[in-house]
């Protein structure tokens, strides 16, 4: 979070301005990339991206508590029970194999 | 246009994205996270009208609300996850595969 | 959509259209909506700032989720507790509770073994701070729960580390503890000070600290739970069955 001497410089706040531009066009992208997404796995792996990016908005909307619950629950477990359900009806639809190898994957995503 | 601006439109444009995903997806999953992007796009515009510009320290915003979004973002687990247990055990039974071999 | 059979693929797309259009619209309306909005209050944050050193805790999120607006906390720990036991109680024979001598040998490899072995104590350190430093800094019950449940998530892949869940009073009682400490809290309240989850001020810091460990064990325990319901149990290979 910036601190308040740095941004009372009309640069500083112009970079700000973009930023917040581009991580609601980020967001957004890839909302629209989720629900677009040729097969679950693909809609599952954005759904996380979208927390974790949204957790990066609630940071610069000053809501630290927000951010931490968000990257946590809206992120983590959401995305671990998706994922667990995903695996559970063998839902991989896709092309050319776009299925997960067939162990577990744990809850950072990291597969 | 200053930030908070920025985030309620975010927030009302993911919101109608969730909503359409939500009505016309096909698979039970893709809508079950279209709800979910709908509930984000109402947090976004919650937390954006809570914003409270820096004044000595830093940017932060209505404890009320933050407590609020809180409360929903883990209600929104919860029903994400009662929905899930749903779809799979529809999936499990249209499939004719009623138990999982233990 | 149910619509799309083979020649109805034209009514599909239609509606779909007409779906988004409508959509649109109601992004239209929020946006007016919302940017008709030219007086902007200032919000609780004052009043809570004020309130804030009676409430025993020093960080204002906190002081809101768990002493003014203490009802609703309890309301969602319920929500947890509820959904648990719905997920557990739909799910399928053998998925959350497998008795040691079933496990089948899932495959797994000397890496997850080891990041088990070193990233769950370390996330359950990390959690307990969180529910420390909420006090007086963000953090709070519902993020140190989180953190719990996510060790316990990635405890779950390995078979040497896997949580047991027996349907057995200590299992229910952890579920339970959440919900009940706060209802616990109100009635005890209301007989010290008369008025619902009016913490007495002097002990107000020791009695958010004691609800909130409970909350964290609770939302944790939930959330594992839950997981445990969702994901499917290990399947021995086909040539082993």
């Amino acid at each position: 979070m910036p601190g308040a001497s740095r941004t009372n410089e009309p640069g500083a706040t112009r970079v700000l301005t973009v930023i917040d531009l581009l991580l609601s066009g980020t967001l957004v992208a890839v909302a629209l990339l989720t629900l677009g997404a040729r097969d679950l796995f693909a809609s599952v792996v954005l759904f996380i991206s979208n927390g974790l990016l949204l957790a990066l908005a609630w940071a610069r909307l000053g809501a630290p508590d927000v951010a931490m619950a968000e990257a946590a629950i809206g992120a983590g477990i959401t995305g671990a029970l998706v994922l667990a359900a995903l695996r559970r009806m063998q839902a991989f639809r896709g092309h050319g194999g776009a299925s997960p190898p067939a162990s577990g994957r744990d809850d950072s995503g990291s597969r | 246009m200053n930030g908070t601006t920025i985030f309620t439109v975010c927030g009302i444009l993911l919101f109608a994205i969730g909503l359409y995903g939500a009505l016309a997806a096909r698979p039970l999953l893709r809508r079950i996270l279209a709800a979910n992007i709908m509930g984000n796009g109402v947090f976004m515009v919650l937390v954006a009208g809570a914003y409270l510009p820096a004044d000595g320290g830093a940017a932060t915003g209505d404890p009320v609300a933050h407590a609020l979004v809180l409360t929903g973002i883990v209600v929104a687990v919860s029903a994400t996850a009662l929905g899930l247990q749903l779809v799979c055990r529809l999936h499990e039974l249209a499939s004719g595969d009623r138990e999982p071999d233990p | 959509m149910d619509l799309a059979d083979g020649n109805d693929e034209r009514a599909a797309r239609a509606v779909r259209v007409v779906l988004a259009l409508g959509c649109g619209v109601v992004a239209a309306v929020l946006g007016w909506a919302l940017a008709a909005d030219g007086s902007s209050a200032a919000g609780l944050a004052t009043e809570v700032r004020a309130a804030l050193p009676r409430s025993g805790v020093e960080h204002p999120v906190t002081a809101v989720l768990l002493n003014f607006r203490a009802f609703d906390t309890m309301l969602e720990l319920a929500v947890l507790l509820v959904v648990a036991i719905a997920t557990g109680a739909t799910a399928a024979v053998g998925q959350i509770e497998t008795r040691p001598d079933e496990m089948p040998a899932a495959p797994s490899s000397p890496l997850l073994e080891s990041l088990v072995h070193d990233l769950v104590p370390f996330a359950i350190l990390v959690g307990a701070y969180l529910l420390w430093v909420g006090a007086y800094a963000p953090g709070g019950a519902f993020q140190a729960g989180a953190m719990i449940a996510a060790a316990g998530v990635l405890a779950h892949f390995s078979p040497r580390f896997r949580p047991q869940v027996p349907d057995r009073w200590p299992t229910r009682g952890i579920l339970v503890l959440g919900t009940a400490a706060f209802a616990f809290a109100a009635l005890a309240a209301l007989a010290l000070t008369g008025v619902y989850f009016a913490y007495p001020v002097a002990r107000a810091g020791a009695w958010i600290l004691a609800i909130e460990s409970a909350a964290t064990a609770s939302v944790a325990a939930a959330l594992y739970v839950t997981f445990r319901a969702i994901m499917p149990a290990d399947r021995l290979p086909d040539a082993q069955r």
